[in-house]
């Protein structure tokens, strides 16, 4: 039973946290995330939403409200961007350690000075080691899917991490397109937590935690992220198997049979590349895409497997300056005993830029790493 | 040459500060040094270690030290809590401030030479006291000088006689005097040594369990003891009121729980019958 | 109430890390006693962080949330809303420091007591930082010393219990771990009021103010005596002196001199007469100021003492 709707990328992230049972919500305002907070509060509002909304002051005590949610043993969920992302950064890793499993969506956007509220996925990518799982999103329907899935994955006994799920600003959050409103009933129920708060319970959660104990814990959360991954593949089969739809979590592949060119990616420009390869491909240029969904945990393996022997161009929508483009230089590193033939880094879309089919092809043609204006 | 010496204090008794100054003796006469405290998370009153290492070539250790030449007990009841002679060598050397003779230490070890000084008693006889309380780090470090160590005992006097001020020519007369009066002995330990293996604990979630004592029996951080007069006492529970530790128990009447009070003495100020007194803590089995 | 008619059971457990002559215990002691123990705790960076002890044990005998300096009231509306929606009527308590109350926390604090969330918000003020070692904070008054005010701090302490007077919440009260039976019935009063409430307990610290470890409950007692800490409860916006600040400002007790209060502790024993009379004026202003608050006859002449 589901309806199909037009909707905003935050439109649908804000239905798919209702439909997903979020219990606590507590988010701030921020370009261009602000219609996830503003969706969620009328569906409250209006009672077709059965949660408890916390109308914060900060991106800070929004992160730490859903930490003590989860914590009580509600899941919980937030949105936001750029740079209230930020300002969550120590909260962020709180939730990691702490095992909240909180699930946030994040509308991509550029941190400035100068103010820029445009995609960039730099926001995202500089939180990486905070443990926390991260999915890239390229439309609507997958972000829709993608928040119900992350909960499953997140709250599972051997994962309990929380999960960013990500998509661009504007391009995803801002743009209408048909999704699939899922009622997630048969794959989501009522979340119930391993551990909680509770009077009837005096634990402790967080009190000093030793060395050797510390790196137990963190250990223990590596191997969580380990362990997210073998998930992800059971979740997407039996996603497919109740709704009929392959959302992927760990990537996407497209023409990849007979490619040579690869192109690697993430985000909203995975989906414009699918034209640049069919483009390519029209200018008997064997092309292929790897969309990559999930950067945290990074599926070395799956990576290394697919790109045996191929010339690969890795897009970055965004720059670790002083390193160069963060998917690069995983990539670069995760391939670096694999007979690969080349692996070329490209930086677009920064603070914004459109990227069109035609910047795939001039960054493949041409040899400069920087595309720095809208190839129309 | 590297020497490596492990000091044992409690917090606020200066070990911190004898680690330092011996590396800044042993720098001052020509060697490489290096001192590192490590702090643990605790208050006042909870075990401090800290690490001297002398060399003649530059050292470039940044660990902590497990297998000392040398280790200074600066209090005498941490060896109740801490395995002081844990990882020392084998023919190394324990300082301690103690009023025991160097055969009364039992240990793991085949042979240790044990210096023994009373530095509490030469800190009051020389009116070495901060707050009421005997400052032993620096006639340790006195004693410290009779061990196999090539340092002079001039270098110490001097530091230690710029360093503190008018407090200084104190310092000095106790350090020599620690120096002169501590009994060295090449004692004889049972040679098995045992490695204690630490046992692992899963740790899936931060979350701890409610117990007494997880700072130990904290009777070790008492330098007070104080004593309810029963006949005095018209159990008005102030004193439980007030307790910080909680460690006045209610019972038929309140008790003090000698185990983890900690000897704050603030139950002694709010005794409105005066039926609390104290004495300075003895612990008969030290 | 009588101290015999007080819960005996103990929430902070014997054997923990803090100092002799915490004050910081020995309130929380209370507070948990009046609370019977039905109470989640959040604690944001803070000395109680430490003294709870290490992993895999605590010495807290009631469920505790450790969070970020930052966000304590944060957190616990997060959790406060969990239990709503749990149908739990758990009491769920912020014990912070004055650090985690009047700086880094204060943005966290105020958004909760907006939005009326209901959390019992206690902040247990020692007047520093004293988990780091004694730095300065806000709650810091004129002239202390401090390991970042090393001649004394230049200004005087913002009053956040008057700052939350002016959010308009349910209920305002300060304490003082001199007068520990207070502070019970205090809570026991909180407890009984919904929405968003503030308690502030002056906890004098003997490392931190430099004062003999034994007299922690004198100088509580003696901070209120001498005017420097004034005990109020403002509930649904009735403001009363409370206790000893009572007497005084009813004029049937004389306040003790300022300067047995300051020279009493090491902190101010570099203080000149004219800081000395720095401190006065500000504490005159601030007796004036709760004054006009208070409805009822008060004796204006409060200030009478210092002439
Ligand atoms: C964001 C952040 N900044 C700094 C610290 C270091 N820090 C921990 S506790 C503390 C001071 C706490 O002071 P207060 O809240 O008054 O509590 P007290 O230590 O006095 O009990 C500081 C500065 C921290 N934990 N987090
Ligand atoms: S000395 Fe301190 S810890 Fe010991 S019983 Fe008295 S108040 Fe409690
Ligand atoms: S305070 Fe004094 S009189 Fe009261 S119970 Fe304690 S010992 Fe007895
Ligand atoms: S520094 Fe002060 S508040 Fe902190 S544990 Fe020690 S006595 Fe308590
Ligand atoms: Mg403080």
């Amino acid at each position: 039973m589901y309806e199909v709707k037009i909707l905003t990328g935050n439109e649908t992230a804000a239905y798919a946290a209702m439909n997903s049972k979020a219990r606590v919500v507590a988010a701030y305002p921020i370009t261009p995330v602000t219609p996830v907070v503003e969706t969620i509060s009328k569906l409250v509002e209006e009672g077709r939403m059965h949660a408890k909304f916390i109308r914060v002051e900060s991106e800070h005590s929004a992160m730490a409200a859903c930490i003590g949610a989860s914590a009580a043993g509600s899941r919980a969920f937030t949105a936001t961007s750029s740079h209230g992302l930020a300002y969550m950064h120590e909260m962020l890793h709180w939730a990691t350690n702490a095992r909240t499993p909180i699930v946030m969506a994040v509308a991509n956007r550029a941190i400035g000075p100068g103010w820029n509220i445009w995609a960039d996925l730099g926001d995202a990518l500089s939180q990486r080691d905070t443990g926390w799982i991260q999915f890239y999103c390229s439309n609507n329907q997958e972000i829709y899917d993608t928040i119900a899935m992350a909960y499953k994955l997140a709250e599972d006994r051997k994962v309990l991490l929380p999960a960013m799920v990500c998509y661009d600003g504007f391009v995803l959050s801002h743009t209408s397109m048909p999704v699939e409103l899922t009622e997630f009933d048969d794959f989501l129920s009522e979340y119930e937590p391993v551990w909680k708060l509770d009077a009837e319970n005096p634990f402790t959660h967080g009190n000093i935690l030793p060395p050797e104990d510390f790196a137990e814990l963190r250990h223990n959360i590596q191997k969580s992220h380990d362990r997210a991954l073998k998930l992800m593949k059971k979740i997407e089969e039996e996603f497919f198997e109740l709704y009929g739809r392959r959302t992927p979590l760990i990537l996407e592949e497209y023409k990849m049979e007979d490619a040579e060119k690869v192109i690697v990616t993430m985000g909203a420009i995975g989906s414009e590349a699918k034209v640049a390869v069919d483009s390519l491909r029209e200018k008997k240029v064997k092309a292929g895409l790897v969309r990559l969904k999930s950067f945290r945990p990074f599926p070395e393996k799956e990576l290394r497997n697919l790109l045996e022997d191929k010339k690969v161009y890795v897009f970055d929508r965004a720059i670790s300056p002083g390193s160069g483009g963060p998917l690069y230089n995983e990539l670069k590193s995760a391939l670096a005993f694999s007979p690969v033939k080349r692996i070329i880094p490209k930086i677009v879309g920064i603070g914004g830029i459109d990227v069109t089919k035609r910047t795939f092809e001039r960054a493949i043609f041409e040899r400069k790493v920087w595309i720095k204006e809208v190839v129309s | 040459m590297l020497i490596s010496v492990r000091f044992h204090g409690r917090g606020g008794q200066g070990a911190v500060t004898a680690s330092k100054l011996l590396a800044e003796v042993a720098n001052s006469m020509g060697y490489y040094s290096q001192s590192m405290p490590f702090f643990g998370a605790e208050r006042r009153g909870a075990p401090v270690i800290s690490f001297t290492r002398i060399s003649d070539e530059p050292i470039y250790e940044m660990s902590q030290v497990y297998h000392p030449n040398i280790v200074v007990v600066l209090d005498p009841l941490i060896m109740k809590v801490v395995d002081v002679f844990a990882g020392v060598k084998e023919g190394g050397t324990i300082v301690a401030n103690t009023t025991k003779t160097p055969d009364e230490f039992v240990f793991s070890q085949r042979y240790l030479n044990i210096i023994a000084v009373d530095a509490t008693g030469i800190a009051i006889k020389n009116d070495l006291l901060v707050a009421g309380l005997p400052v032993v780090n620096t006639p340790m470090l006195g004693a410290l000088l009779r061990a196999q160590i090539p340092l002079e005992i001039e270098v110490l006097e001097g530091i230690v006689g710029k360093k503190f001020g008018e407090e200084g020519e104190k310092n000095v007369k106790a350090i020599r005097e620690a120096y002169d009066l501590a009994t060295v002995k090449l004692v004889r330990g049972s040679g098995k040594r045992k490695y204690p293996r630490k046992k692992k604990i899963k740790v899936e979630f931060p979350i701890s369990t409610p117990s007494e004592g997880v700072a130990g029996k904290t009777k070790l951080w008492r330098d007070f003891r104080p004593k309810i007069d029963y006949e005095k006492c018209n159990n008005c529970l102030n004193c439980w009121l007030h307790c910080p530790e909680s460690a006045i128990r209610l019972n038929e009447h309140v008790e003090i729980d000698y185990d983890y009070c900690k000897g704050c003495l603030v139950c002694t100020t709010v005794c409105p019958k005066k039926a609390i007194t104290f004495e300075r803590e003895v612990f008969a089995d030290v | 109430m009588k101290i015999s008619e007080m819960e005996r059971e103990e929430y902070v457990l014997p054997g923990n890390t803090s100092c002799h002559g915490c004050p910081s215990t020995v309130a929380l002691r209370t507070v948990l006693k009046a609370l019977e123990g039905n109470a989640v705790l959040v604690i944001p960076a803070c000395c109680t962080s430490v003294y709870m002890g290490p992993f895999p044990n605590s010495a807290i005998n009631v469920p505790v949330f450790n969070t970020a300096f930052a966000s304590a009231a944060a957190t616990a509306s997060g959790i406060k809303a969990s239990l709503e929606w749990q149908g739990k009527d758990t009491e769920v308590v912020v014990w912070a420091g004055d650090g985690g109350t009047y700086d880094i926390g204060l943005q966290a604090l105020s958004g909760a007591a907006e939005r009326g969330d209901d959390i019992l918000f206690i902040c247990y003020n020692n007047e520093m930082y004293s988990n780091t070692g004694i730095q300065r904070s806000g709650a810091t008054p004129y002239g202390a010393w401090t390991t970042t005010t090393w001649k004394g701090k230049r200004e005087h302490k913002k009053d956040v219990s008057e700052l939350m007077l002016a959010h308009g919440i349910p209920y305002v009260a300060t304490a003082s771990v001199g007068y520990l039976r207070d502070l019970y019935e205090k809570v026991k009063r909180a407890r009984k009021i919904r929405g968003f409430r503030y308690l502030e307990i002056l906890a004098p610290c003997p490392p931190g103010w430099r004062f003999p470890m034994d007299k922690t409950i004198q100088m509580g007692k003696l901070a209120v005596e001498s005017g420097m800490w004034i005990l109020f409860e403002s509930i649904e916006g009735k403001l009363r002196f409370t206790g000893v600040s009572k007497s005084i400002a009813e004029g049937r007790r004389k306040m003790k001199d300022l300067e047995e209060y300051l020279l009493s502790q090491g902190r101010f024993s570099h203080l000149t007469e004219e800081e000395i009379g720095e401190i006065r004026r500000y504490v005159i202003k601030k007796w004036e100021k709760l004054a006009r608050l208070v409805e009822g006859e008060i004796d204006a002449a409060v200030a009478k003492f210092y002439v």
